[in-house]
């Protein structure tokens, strides 16, 4: 097992050191928060939606790199995405990350393949998955308030 | 030094690997490790000399009671109490300063009394005593802090009044290993008349305890901290305080006699003492705090201090680490909280995890300080008599390799602030 094969690959580390989507969002019309209790990361997720699509997403809140790359890399892929497709994204990513085969991400989303390496990780699971059961979270609650 | 090589031997634990690396451990300031003696006391225990303490009409219950009993002996021995009926069995230091809330503070307290704590404490420092707070209308209060993140000991007569009943502080910091001066404190407390607890957790394993020299009232510590079994806790109380108290849980054992409809506590200590305790786990710790006399508690202080003397300056050389804590090396423990620019704590444990480290990463129990740093946590090395030289070096290696991973000195393109 490396750790720069496995868990830590460039992309990774790339993501969550250039992390365009962080910041408030103040037009956003959700807000949701996700914390991992036992380690402390802590996401929190600006959502702008109108029409069933997500206008805008932005995030604050701190955590690893596994964390922070994931949440990075979902705001970035969710961005005029309905949420059709997002929930079916959230399905196709925990699948991946979870499952015992080797699932892969459709074309655009192959960059997050690179977060599989958790797998061998199991107390890391939980960094990459937070950002998208928050995600989950917040749609819901959007399809309440609508 | 301490023949710390010669120590390590006594380990079994600190010869096995992880992740494929020699076990280096430095995360004794959460759990330490434990002497083959001490497993050993454990197992003989189950094997030949298990049975119930207290009344069992057979050779068996009165010899593993002697047992017990010569563990409390032992304990009251290590940090100088007055008799052995001040020395109270709990599962561990939060457990102690929980009967201390509930058996003394919720009976004895009134709105508008203030409990003086720090914002250094740990949360089983902290968070009873907001209970008791939210319960009985009491106010908590800080010590103010200097900023190397020790107690002000001047500034401490402004957040002192007539109204503070309680003042609980630690022995030691477990989060930047600070060691506080208890004689100030207790002096203090004394000119007012305050019940003065000590959160012992860090302190009775790695620092001389004399509970009469530093005349607190309540002095709490856990066995497995200090080479003996998880699930076995001390409370020291000074008899008097603890005979007025009322029991903290109900049951066996801590009765004298049981009618219809009342009962009468049973004396000191059992009357804080209800249901069958953890008998092996106490037997073991006897065997624990021995191995600590052979030792010597004073001798054990000296070693961590020579390997922080060590261990410090080469951090300190590192480009990217940021250290937390006093440097005044004669006022701190065996503890390095550190962080890596642009690096979570978390990726600086998993790195070091593969490489055979063990070290502790989060806010260790004290959100509050975190807070007051204004960090979300540190990652944490921490040192007791079976680590050296080589430890250190281990642990400067591993942090290097955290360095490379994230390639910290090709590219500091870090966008957005953390």
């Amino acid at each position: 097992m490396s750790l720069n094969e496995d868990l830590y690959k460039e992309i990774i580390i790339e993501y969550s050191q250039n992390r365009k989507h962080y910041g408030e969002l103040p037009e956003a019309n959700i807000h949701e928060e996700g914390v991992n209790r036992s380690c402390g990361d802590e996401i929190h997720l600006h959502l702008l939606l109108e029409n069933s699509t997500i206008k805008k997403a932005r995030y604050t809140g701190q955590g690893c790199s596994i964390c922070m790359a994931s949440t990075e890399m979902m705001s970035s892929f969710i961005e005029n995405q309905d949420i059709k497709q997002t929930k079916s994204l959230i399905e196709q990513f925990k699948a991946m990350i979870m499952s015992r085969d080797d699932i892969s991400m459709p074309s655009p989303y192959e960059d997050l393949e690179s977060l599989k390496g958790v797998k061998k990780f199991p107390i890391r699971v939980k960094c990459a998955t937070l950002a998208w059961n928050t995600l989950e979270q917040a749609l819901k609650e959007y399809e309440k308030k609508v | 030094m301490l023949d710390y090589k010669k120590i390590k031997l006594d380990f079994p634990i600190l010869q096995t690997q992880m992740n494929g690396k020699p076990l280096v451990f430095l995360d004794s300031a959460a759990s330490s490790q434990k002497p083959q003696k001490v497993i050993d006391a454990f197992s003989d225990f189950y094997r030949c000399r298990n049975a119930n303490i207290h009344r069992g009409a057979y050779r068996l219950s009165y010899e593993a009671t002697d047992l017990y009993e010569l563990t409390r002996t032992k304990v009251k021995e290590f940090i100088n109490a007055r008799e052995p009926e001040e020395i109270i069995f709990t599962r561990n230091t939060t457990e102690s300063i929980n009967l201390i809330a509930y058996s003394y503070a919720m009976n004895f307290l009134k709105e508008g009394d203030e409990i003086l704590v720090s914002e250094m404490e740990h949360h089983s420092n902290l968070v009873p005593w907001m209970m008791v707070a939210q319960k009985k209308g009491v106010k908590i209060k800080h010590i103010p802090l200097t900023e190397d993140y020790q107690y002000n000991y001047e500034r401490i007569p402004e957040v002192l009044s007539e109204k503070t009943k309680i003042i609980s502080v630690a022995h030691m910091s477990n989060a930047i290993g600070t060691i506080h001066d208890l004689k100030k404190i207790s002096y203090y407390a004394k000119q007012i008349n305050a019940i003065f607890v000590v959160d012992g957790a860090q302190g009775a394993c790695h620092l001389p305890v004399d509970v009469q020299e530093i005349d607190c009232d309540f002095y709490a510590m856990s066995a497995h901290k200090m080479l003996g079994p998880t699930g076995v806790g001390v409370l020291y109380g000074k008899r008097e305080i603890l005979e007025k108290m009322e029991p903290f849980m109900g049951g066996g054992d801590m009765i004298l006699t049981v009618w219809k409809d009342g009962y009468k506590p049973a004396s000191l200590p059992n009357k804080f003492e209800a249901g069958t305790p953890n008998i092996a786990g106490v037997v073991a710790y006897a065997v624990a705090l021995d191995y600590l006399k052979n030792i010597g508690i004073e001798n054990i202080h000296q070693h961590e201090i020579e390997i922080m003397q060590y261990a410090i300056p080469k951090l300190k050389e590192i480009p990217f680490v940021r250290l937390f804590g006093t440097e005044d090396l004669t006022k701190r423990g065996g503890v390095i909280s550190f962080l890596i620019d642009d690096v979570h704590p978390h990726d600086i444990g998993t790195v070091l995890d593969q490489e055979g480290i063990a070290i502790r990463a989060g806010h260790h129990c004290c959100e509050p300080l975190m807070k007051k740093i204004g960090i979300p946590g540190t990652a944490r090395a921490s040192f007791y008599l079976y680590n050296g030289i080589e430890d250190v070096d281990a642990l400067i290696k591993g942090i290097e390799k955290v360095i490379e991973i994230f390639k910290l000195k090709e590219k500091r393109y870090i966008t957005v602030q953390k």
